[in-house]
């Protein structure tokens, strides 16, 4: 009996163990299932197969969400999702575009638009692109019943309610016209600069394929399997899968029609910056591809230039990081004196080991519009207690300073902001929040400083930062002069005229001070030797991914 | 006994109801919400406000909790508010790598731990206990995310013998010892935490129990030392190690967020961080769910272990 009791309970406790090991031998039956692809056993890690064209290996630190072209917010996934689908054009360098799946965008009136589509442009199923896909996909994101991110692009076309959808009872947008199999016409309300269009509709618009997509309900578009797995494409390089948060695997596309590509196979791998360094050192990955979605923190800047196989290259973007002022709270004088008191300059020196500049407006010194006359703000902490005392600024009141987590180089700047502040007199209280309790304070207006990084367009419309009501204008600026000026400029279709209309624009801004600029960084990438061509760009990365490739034998 | 078991899962019943309400409310009272996540530069306002219909944002709370129970009970976690993938699959694909890795990790921390706390114990205040205690201690303090760093630097880029993350070799055919060669260090990272805790509660326990009466009667009747050890001391040591044990186990689904990070593993811990991040209320609750079923389920196999550890525990 006792024996019997006795076994009984190293049976219970060795199922304790077997628990786990039978978790672990679950777990581990999956992923060798899912991974079917071709290839030599494993080996040592960086390129594993070693068939023709060979495999390259991309770094991104953020995770694609979904493949839906026309619902995707992130950057990650419009990113990936470009090796697949190809846009009309591409820009390759500033406001300077190149054809790819059109073969031409072109406007006689600065109103009505032709966009003539590749003859030889196919999807992956052989079945050619047409002006139909397109057509289908405007129509898909006027309608009011689709899920989109991009409505934007389509909003200004002529027959659209004010809204940027659909008239009631309408399917389709009265002013696109299908004019044959390749080519598509629209117009829109009032002229515009079309570099505009260019930018937002041919360089970010993806189309998707009408045969495949037309039977799905556009309410439940979003939930349909496509947009996990977009096995129909355009682009140089088709879906395989996408290993969540791991890696994406894309392969050629043999019929591609600006050629075959010469790599076999495409993986994007997704890491943590910190660990992107190493696998860049192990040859794990051959380049990290920079952006807001792929970067190499600034310590690891010189380590990187240090390795011997590896070329570092660096760039300017139009990113940019800002301080948000509560227009509501503070007033001209005391948002000047703030703007006087950070040593923008040190950010860039000491946090950006100088890959960076200091920008004054929401241009960077790439956008042709900046206008590179303005009168900058420059660290002067006298000159900053000064204007405090003219406003009769309480030394005594707590400022609110706001600090989003997450983007570790913004949060080390906040260290350096404060401690700029309380020289200059400020009584700063620092809180810093998740990125989503940090928009939902500061679209309620909680708060008195806020730090915030934005990438907007080439193009110098950004009345979505200082427009009234505009989607990033936390500050409640509301100068009716720049609301005119912003009107103007929009609907200004010469783009002489515009850059004027901007310059005193970026003036009355650097007056009213509702947010200041404090840098824009610049793109830092390590490229592997192994690499024979292809490299991280800042404009046009995507532009010829078919002729990327490797050196020789792997 | 079985009528106890199926008075416990009974009263599991109305207890995961109650943490189901509780965290519905509490995810919702999160400030932000997913549609503000959703802003984008190539939205229209048009674009935000379908969004949020076509979610359910716009109703009341108690609307959206019971519409997402009447899911649960149909067996249906819903779609994601941010990948739009269905939550059952998407959280389904986690769960495995995360039991791998966590299973692996305790029972590597468990083999270990457990006999040397015994031999720790039985040679109380020799160099072998100063070092074992040593050695725990220092299991305890350091960091995961550290340790992690550090073994990725030393085995993957200065030694080269073991990759430096994820589950498998890209463009590799997998294969199991492939997982396991991605296995190794995050599980050992992960083990030596749980191992060196659970050396000084071994050790602890079989000192309490090495001093008493009935082991000196043992050896007077002449037993072995080691029958004395490992048969009459250790079963009655057991009992504060099942517990242990029991509150582990909610640790394999919990997984571990940080050292899935490190290495890119694909589990849950990096789904929860990700859903937090979004607001994905969907996924969150789903992992809720999963979670608190564990505990209740890893409590109630303590107590049946406890009864037959020792037999003096009965249950009616």
């Amino acid at each position: 009996m006792k024996i019997v009791k006795k076994a009984a309970s190293i049976l219970a406790i060795s199922s304790l163990f077997t628990l786990a090991a039978c978790g672990g031998g679950g777990g581990s039956s999956a992923p060798v299932q899912g991974n079917g692809t071709a290839g030599g056993t494993a080996q040592a890690p960086a390129g594993a197969t070693s068939a023709a064209g060979g495999s390259m290996f991309l770094g991104m630190t953020n995770p694609p969400i979904l493949f839906n072209t026309i619902n995707s917010v992130d950057v990650a996934s419009q990113f990936t999702e470009k090796f697949m689908f190809d846009s009309f054009l591409e820009m390759e360098g500033p406001l300077k575009f190149v054809p790819k799946l059109a073969d031409s965008f072109e406007t006689t009136d600065n109103q009505t638009y032709t966009i003539k589509i590749n003859k030889d442009a196919k999807w992956t199923d052989g079945t050619p692109v047409t002006a139909h896909d397109a057509a289908f996909t405007f129509n898909l994101i006027a309608n009011p019943k689709t899920e989109t991110s991009v409505g934007s692009y389509l909003s200004m076309l002529d027959g659209l309610e004010e809204n940027g959808k659909l008239k009631a009872g309408e399917s389709s947008i009265p002013s696109v016209k299908v004019i044959d199999d390749k080519t598509l016409e629209f117009k829109t309300k009032a002229p515009v600069d079309p570099n505009m269009l260019k930018e937002q509709l041919g360089c970010k618009l993806m189309i998707l394929p009408k045969h495949v997509l037309e039977k799905v309900d556009p309410a439940s578009l979003s939930q349909d399997p496509f947009m996990q797995n977009p096995t129909v494409t355009n682009g140089p390089f088709k879906f395989v899968k996408y290993q969540k948060d791991q890696y994406v695997e894309l392969e050629a596309n043999p019929d591609y029609y600006r050629g075959k590509p010469e790599l076999e196979k495409m993986f994007i791998k997704i890491m943590p910056s910190a660990n992107m360094v190493a696998q860049l050192q192990t040859g794990e990955v051959h380049m990290n591809v920079g952006g807001g979605i792929g970067k190499i923190p600034p310590q690891d800047y010189d380590t990187v230039k240090g390795m011997d196989h590896l070329v570092a290259k660096d760039e300017p973007t139009i990113g940019f990081q800002t301080m948000m002022f509560n227009t509501k709270k503070l007033d001209p004088k005391v948002r000047q004196a703030l703007a006087y008191a950070v040593d923008r300059q040190q950010l860039v020196d000491k946090l950006l080991k100088g890959y960076g500049e200091v920008i004054d407006g929401p241009y960077s010194s790439v956008n042709p519009y900046l206008d590179k006359d303005l009168k900058k703000y420059t660290f002067d902490t006298a000159k900053a207690k000064q204007l405090l005392q003219e406003a009769g600024w309480d030394f005594n009141r707590e400022l609110q300073f706001m600090v989003p987590t997450g983007n570790k180089v913004r949060e080390q700047s906040a260290d350096i902001i404060t401690q700029n502040l309380i020289a200059s007199g400020f009584n700063v209280k620092v809180t810093k929040y998740d990125f989503p309790t940090v928009l939902a304070k500061a679209k309620a207006g909680d708060f008195e400083v806020v730090l915030m990084g934005l990438t907007l367009t080439l193009d110098p419309e950004v009345s979505s930062l200082y427009g009234i009501g505009g989607t990033y204008n936390f500050m409640q600026y509301d100068n009716p002069k720049s609301e005119e000026l912003l009107k103007k400029g929009k609907a200004e279709a010469n783009s002489d005229v515009r850059k004027g209309i901007y310059s005193e624009l970026q003036k009355l801004w650097n007056e009213d001070v509702p947010l200041i600029s404090l840098y824009s960084d610049n793109d830092f990438v390590g490229i592997s030797k192994k690499v024979a061509y292809g490299e991280p760009r800042v404009f046009g990365f995507h532009r010829d991914l078919e002729k990327w490739a490797m050196t020789g034998v792997q | 006994m079985f009528p106890y078991i199926v008075r416990r899962l009974l009263i599991a019943i109305p207890v995961l109801f109650g943490v189901t309400v509780f965290s519905f409310f509490i995810v919702n009272l999160a400030p932000g919400n997913p549609v503000e996540m959703f802003i984008s530069p190539d939205a229209t306002q048009a674009d935000i406000e379908l969004k949020k219909e076509a979610l359910g944002l716009n109703d009341p709370i108690y609307v959206q909790y019971w519409r997402w129970l009447q899911n649960l009970l149909q067996g249906d976690f819903g779609y994601s508010f941010s990948t739009y993938a269905p939550v059952g699959e998407m959280v389904a694909s986690r769960v495995l790598p995360t039991l791998l890795l966590m299973g692996s990790a305790l029972l590597l921390a468990y083999i270990f731990a457990i006999p040397i706390g015994v031999i720790s114990a039985t040679r109380q205040y020799s160099w072998i206990d100063y070092l074992t205690t040593g050695f725990s201690f220092m299991g305890i303090s350091i960091p995961n995310f550290f340790l992690g760093l550090g073994l990725i630097y030393l085995f993957a880029v200065q030694w080269q013998i073991l990759p430096s993350g994820g589950m498998n070799t890209l463009g590799g055919d997998g294969g199991f010892g492939d997982t396991i060669m991605h296995l190794l260090l995050p599980a050992f990272v992960l083990a030596t935490g749980i191992a060196g805790s659970m050396v000084r509660y071994v050790r602890s326990s079989m000192l309490e129990i090495l001093g008493q009466d009935y082991l000196r009667t043992a050896r007077s009747k002449g037993l072995r030392e080691f029958l004395v050890v490992n048969k009459h001391a250790f079963r009655n040591a057991l009992i504060p190690i099942i517990t242990v044990v029991g509150m582990d186990i909610p640790l394999l689904i919990g997984g571990a967020v940080v050292t899935e990070q490190i290495f890119q593993w694909p589990g849950l811990g990096q789904l929860t961080i990700q859903s937090i991040l979004s607001r994905d209320y969907p996924t969150l609750m789903a992992i809720n769910f999963i979670a608190a079923i564990t505990v209740l389920l890893s409590n109630l196999l303590a107590d049946i272990l406890y009864s037959v550890a020792d037999p003096r525990i009965k249950y009616n």
